[in-house]
């Protein structure tokens, strides 16, 4: 007995001298030899949601945080805030007629183990394109012949110029060292873990581990003189998610600077004094990243009917999926979809003629007019056929906000006639459901912000429908002209605005009136930064730094590296 | 644990009034009484509708939310109320079941002996070793739809083993004693014997079982809807628990969302293991408290 | 005795052959296609792309062959101790994932066990025996082993982590260290790893110590102990025996505990994020990543069906009446 209760003591004593050793955060420990100094190392999470297991360029959806932005990198990059590229890699890249597209790198670039970047390595990686599993193999399919014209330069000969296409490749794809890489299997290009990764960029692999990704800063990279930049922090340490609310834990702690998580009670810590920062400093105090979707299956009746799916467009009260769900930190999207960064190819007129806006007895006006009547009295519409209409509504189990969003959206449908059930099946199931095309109406958002509106147009429109529909058109929605349009806009030069504005305004209208897909919200770029350790965060107030704040596959290449070049210590305060 | 005192069924009365007289048993009968009522009345008693989402997000307590409202807007304390039909129904209805698998299985093994008594002492066996919780999870991971029914199949389906041995153990004790070899004797068939005469003497130990099978099924099922394996839109403890961990209850100090489910769920538990323990000193007067 | 353990192991091998048949059957009858998740997350677009890819993997995860061979391949890849590629760390091996995660929860679960089990049943019996203290703390008993292990964990995480910021809440170890064998390592390891300890020793400390109570007093109402106390025999003899003949049902018990105390180890790893099995359930149901959760499982039923085993042996060495009876039966 005595024994027992000595034993609880000393376990209970070595646990708080333990703690108060390390303090709480354990980020008290400052230089001690094994730690990370606090003040030099830049603590990131929202990105990694599994251990870090491939630095493999190829497999841009799945490769530790950073091995695109801080060890690889892209011949451009592409500001979505500005609208501008930024030559990277490239010196410059031009057209040099209808079909050629040359590309000059810098000179005296080099990867990290010292061997020159030449065009060898830009014709290298573009030719990867040739194997099927690469992502952008169907763009290769429009280009003829790569070729190296001197050490810098490359020419790219297209069969089919895709302006729109090669715009958005030049920027997003990295260039991988053909010395290293030639002699790799398919299957190691397209799911080899990459160890080890050998890049250019401004952070060397330092170490990994279950929980954790390590970069140290390349005293040695190129950017510091050519381009005038520096990367402040000299490691930055990813963390991996396990939920959102711990990574909201660890940032109020200030054990994590840059947090790309989402968190819906954002919006009253902000102004808590936590010393933490949003891009904006009022709703919806972040920048929209992609558009969030209700995808109605048009293979089934009644969404099949252009009318019932403008029905339910004018149906669903996403006011209150904003306000309610989400508390103001996402905004209502446009009628078109389009993300406010394309705000210049929105044919307003078009929108005010045509496009929907929420009104329950509008709704239920274009219901009647359309055939869709109450026929057994129990408030909700039947079809054609007097059968009666019940929708599903599939959001993947655990997907929070959008489980809520899909009861907000199966209540205003009610109010208008059209019933619909919320299911919430798990997310694999989902997946399957949306590719097979065996589901009635899903929420997607898979489209990011990007270069041109053309990305957007592909995956509403889409075409050939498939047995399996794996990027594009889930609703296999099937309209010849708009497809041929969309790609018309794809082979519109990318410095034609009143070009690609006159097709974006065709494909609005068709768009605004068959409601192929329902643009519901816009998902923020979820980015929230404590100021305890850096400071100089990008922000939409005075001159702050205008770059997007995350380090989200994919936007690096889309500005967010020069993100780290702007941040500043934070005065100590001790 | 023989069971003298209850050799008649006319005796039950006294069955309850011994549960009544342990004090224990006692706490245990008030308090699962107040679950049971409050699951009942339920709609009745919830101030507010649980579902409802009018509500300002995430207010601390006060007059009119008196556990303040989750991050969607809804009042806790109505989703606390109506949270103890979930947990009750699934204690019933998992608990009826893995009780009515467990005597199958037991009474046929301990009754028939011989090669079927082996297949399935072995199946129990097996069962019992097998760990419950990480099969259920792999379970209603895989399982397309989830939901509470799901979570009752897959606890009925996983949770008899205990109860199936223990009820083996006994019936191969009662089925020698005198009345049955008497029975036997006079010709009744062994549905007969087994229902009629053999199963009256299990009383208590089939409430027991019952009682132990239902109090698991209670903390299982919170535990897989707590780990997202439920349906999360249904309301219950365990989704309770699953919301209030998920949107940061703990950060930003709402703790009467973060205890209150789990107050509940301990107290229920509670109750339902004094009562057990009353059930159980009906068997071992040693443990009798006057 | 050769043949008592050869029948036990006979059984836990027979254990082990039904739960990686289950193990091999449940993801072939339920929904949901792992290739075509695996795929989806791909972003191809191109159908020749796309096919390609799902044959890549198809044939990688052996889903193209007849069943039989797929169950034979499935026993040939287990007993090289290859579980299989998880999808949530795509291309790791689940064997290596796991191997990372099992001494955090080892390093959990087997403290918490003995010393629960340990003090549970001196403090069970010291009690059974003090009436006041037992009124006294049998409530509190009765309480602990009802609570769920989730939420005893978020209260301690709450009150100690939050509240009295005496413990740091998340993960396994701080996120600015490298895993050293330095003091400065070693105690921030300590104070991640003391309140799930507790939480999950708290729990079931509170069921031991009921248990043995019982017991104490059923055996001290046993024939025998009348019998000794009639002979004269001194009360802390008597207690004794008694002790040593509650113990045996509590070692039986721990070995039917087992599969609970995991799965409190399971939510409670969840509720202070730490990075063992239990963690790795959760992220590999998130990601549905089966392959993950299969190899969890199977991992969890052999160390269920070893502590099993070293439970027997131990309910030998305690038992005098299994050694006699084994003696003369072998």
């Amino acid at each position: 007995m005595r024994n027992r209760l000595r034993l609880l003591a000393m376990l209970a004593a070595a646990g708080l001298f333990a703690a108060a050793c390390t303090g709480v955060d354990g980020g008290d420990s400052g230089d001690a030899p094994g730690s990370y100094p606090r003040n030099q190392t830049l603590f990131t999470s929202g990105t990694q949601w599994g251990p870090p297991a491939n630095w493999n360029p190829v497999m841009n959806w799945a490769y530790a945080t950073g091995t695109v932005g801080y060890v690889y990198e892209t011949l451009f990059l592409y500001d979505p805030l500005t609208d501008e590229f930024e030559p990277w890699l490239a010196e410059q890249g031009d057209w040099t007629s209808d079909t050629t597209y040359e590309v000059t790198l810098r000179d005296g670039l080099t990867w990290t183990d010292g061997k020159p970047i030449t065009s060898d390595d830009v014709v290298f990686t573009i030719e990867l394109g040739k194997m099927e599993t690469v992502p952008y193999h169907s763009m290769y399919e429009f280009i003829s012949s790569v070729e190296a014209v001197d050490k810098r330069t490359t020419r790219i000969t297209f069969s089919e110029p895709r302006y729109q296409q090669w715009a958005n490749w030049v920027y997003f794809n990295p260039i991988v060292p053909k010395h290293l890489w030639s002699n790799k299997s398919e299957e190691d290009v397209t799911s080899g873990a990459n160890e080890q990764p050998v890049g250019s960029g401004p952070y060397l692999y330092e170490t990994h581990d279950q929980d954790r990704m390590v970069w140290k800063k390349n005293d040695k990279w190129w950017g510091r003189d050519k381009l005038d930049l520096d990367v402040k922090p000299t490691y930055v340490v990813d963390i991996v998610n396990t939920s959102n609310e711990a990574a909201l834990g660890q940032l109020l702690q200030g054990d994590i600077d840059l947090s790309n998580n989402f968190l819906p009670g954002i919006a009253s810590l902000v102004k808590g004094g936590y010393q933490l920062q949003t891009y904006y400093q009022d709703a919806p105090y972040m920048l929209p990243a992609n558009t969030t979707w209700m995808v109605p299956n048009s293979t089934k009746a009644p969404l099949n009917d252009a009318a019932f799916r403008r029905a339910l467009a004018n149906a669903v009260d996403t006011d209150k999926i904003v306000n309610s769900v989400y508390g103001q930190i996402v905004e209502k999207a446009s009628p078109t979809g389009l993300l406010p960064i394309w705000d210049k190819y929105i044919d307003k007129a078009v929108v005010a003629e045509v496009g929907p806006a929420f009104d329950t007895s509008g709704a239920a006006e274009i219901l009647s007019q359309a055939g869709y009547r109450d026929t057994n009295g129990d408030g909700l519409v039947e079809n054609k056929d007097g059968s009666p209409i019940d929708l599903k509504l599939a959001t993947p189990s655990g997907w929070t906000d959008w489980n809520e969003a899909a009861r907000v959206i199966v209540d205003s449908a009610k109010a208008a006639g059209i019933k619909i059930t919320s299911e919430t099946p798990a997310d694999t199931v989902v997946q399957d459901m949306r590719e097979s095309g065996e589901f009635d109406l899903i929420l997607d958002n898979q489209r990011q912000m990007d270069n041109t509106p053309f990305r957007y147009y592909e995956y509403v429109f889409g075409l050939p429908i498939l047995e399996s529909q794996t990027t594009v058109n889930y609703g296999r929605y099937e309209n010849q002209q708009a497809w041929d349009l969309t790609q018309q806009l794809d082979k519109t030069k990318v410095d034609d605005l009143a070009g690609m504005q006159s097709v974006a305004s065709q494909l609005q209208r068709i768009q605004l009136t068959e409601m192929p897909m329902i643009p519901l919200w816009y998902n923020g770029l979820w980015s929230q930064y404590s100021n305890s350790v850096w400071t100089n965060w990008p922000s939409a107030e005075g001159d702050g730094p205008r770059y997007l704040p995350t380090t989200w596959r994919g936007y690096m290449q889309r500005g967010a590296i020069k993100m780290l070049a702007e941040l500043k210590p934070a005065p100590q305060d001790k | 644990m023989t069971v003298e005192l209850l050799t008649k069924p006319s005796r039950v009365p006294q069955w309850l009034r011994i549960l009544w007289a342990n004090k224990k048993s006692r706490v245990g009968v008030v308090l699962l009484s107040v679950f049971v009522l409050t699951a009942v009345f339920a709609p009745v008693l919830a101030p507010y509708d649980p579902e409802s989402t009018d509500f300002a997000a995430a207010l601390p307590a006060s007059g009119d939310h008196w556990l303040g409202t989750t991050q969607q807007g809804q009042d806790v304390f109505s989703q606390l109320i109506h949270g103890a039909r979930t947990s009750l129904l699934v204690g019933l209805v998992a608990g009826v079941f893995s009780t009515i698998i467990a005597l199958l299985i037991g009474m046929t093994a301990g009754y028939l002996r011989g090669w079927v008594d082996e297949f399935l002492s072995g199946l129990t066996n097996l069962a019992l070793v097998i760990p419950v919780l990480p099969l259920m999870i792999t379970l209603a991971a895989y399982a397309p739809v989830r939901g509470v029914w799901l979570i009752i199949f897959v606890i009925s389906v996983t949770g008899w083993a205990y109860g199936a041995k223990i009820k083996r153990a006994q019936i191969i004790t009662l089925r020698t004693r005198d009345y049955v070899t008497a029975a036997k004797l006079a010709g009744d068939g062994p549905m007969r014997i087994v229902f009629r005469e053999i199963m009256p003497n299990m009383t208590s130990l089939v409430v027991v079982g019952f009682m132990g099978a239902a109090t698991a099924a209670i903390g299982a099922e919170a535990g897989l809807e707590f780990l997202g394996l439920g349906d999360p839109t249904t309301i219950s403890w365990g989704t309770m628990l699953y919301w209030a961990d998920n949107g940061g209850a703990l950060l930003t100090g709402q703790w009467p969302w973060l205890i209150a489910p789990g107050l509940a769920l301990t107290m229920l538990v509670t109750a339902m293991t004094l009562i057990n323990f009353g059930v159980d000193a009906l068997s071992n007067p040693a443990l009798r408290e006057e | 005795m050769g043949r008592y353990f050869g029948r036990k192991l006979a059984i836990y091998a027979l254990t082990f052959v039904v739960a990686v048949t289950i193990n091999w059957l449940i993801p072939r009858f339920m929904p949901g296609d792992p290739v075509r998740a695996m795929v989806a997350r791909a972003g191809l677009q191109d159908p020749a792309g796309v096919a390609a890819m799902r044959e890549y993997y198809t044939s990688l995860f052996g889903f193209d062959l007849p069943w039989w061979q797929q169950y034979l391949n499935f026993w040939g890849e287990l007993l090289r101790g290859n579980f299989g590629v998880s999808l949530w760390a795509y291309p790791k091996s689940v064997g290596s994932i796991i191997l990372a995660a099992v001494p955090y929860t080892l390093g959990l679960l087997l403290p918490a066990i003995l010393l629960s089990w340990w003090a549970g049943n001196k403090f069970g019996a010291y009690a059974a025996r003090k009436k006041v203290l037992d009124n006294a703390v049998l409530p509190i008993w009765y309480v602990l082993t009802a609570t769920p292990y989730m939420w005893l964990a978020i209260l301690l995480a709450w009150a100690f982590g939050k509240v009295a910021g005496l413990f740091p809440v998340g993960r396994s170890f701080s996120a600015s260290l490298e895993p050293s064998f330095s003091w400065l390592f070693i105690s921030d390891l300590i104070s991640h790893w003391f309140l799930p300890f507790l939480s999950l020793f708290l729990v079931a400390f509170g069921g031991w110590a009921i248990g043995m109570r019982n017991l104490i007093i059923y055996e001290l109402e046993a024939d025998y102990a009348h019998y000794l106390g009639a002979l004269g025999a001194p009360q802390r003899l008597v207690r004794r025996y008694a002790f040593r003949n509650a113990v045996l049902p509590q070692v039986t018990g721990l070995a039917l505990q087992l599969g609970v105390i995991i799965g409190g180890a399971v939510v409670t790893e969840i509720v202070f994020d730490y990075r063992g099995l239990g963690y790795l359930v959760l992220e590999a149901i998130k990601t549905s990543d089966l392959f993950l959760l299969q190899g969890i499982f199977l991992f969890i039923v052999i160390g269920v069906l070893v502590a099993n085993f070293i439970i027997d042996v131990v309910y030998v060495l305690v038992d005098p009446r299994t050694r006699v009876g084994m003696g003369s039966g072998s």
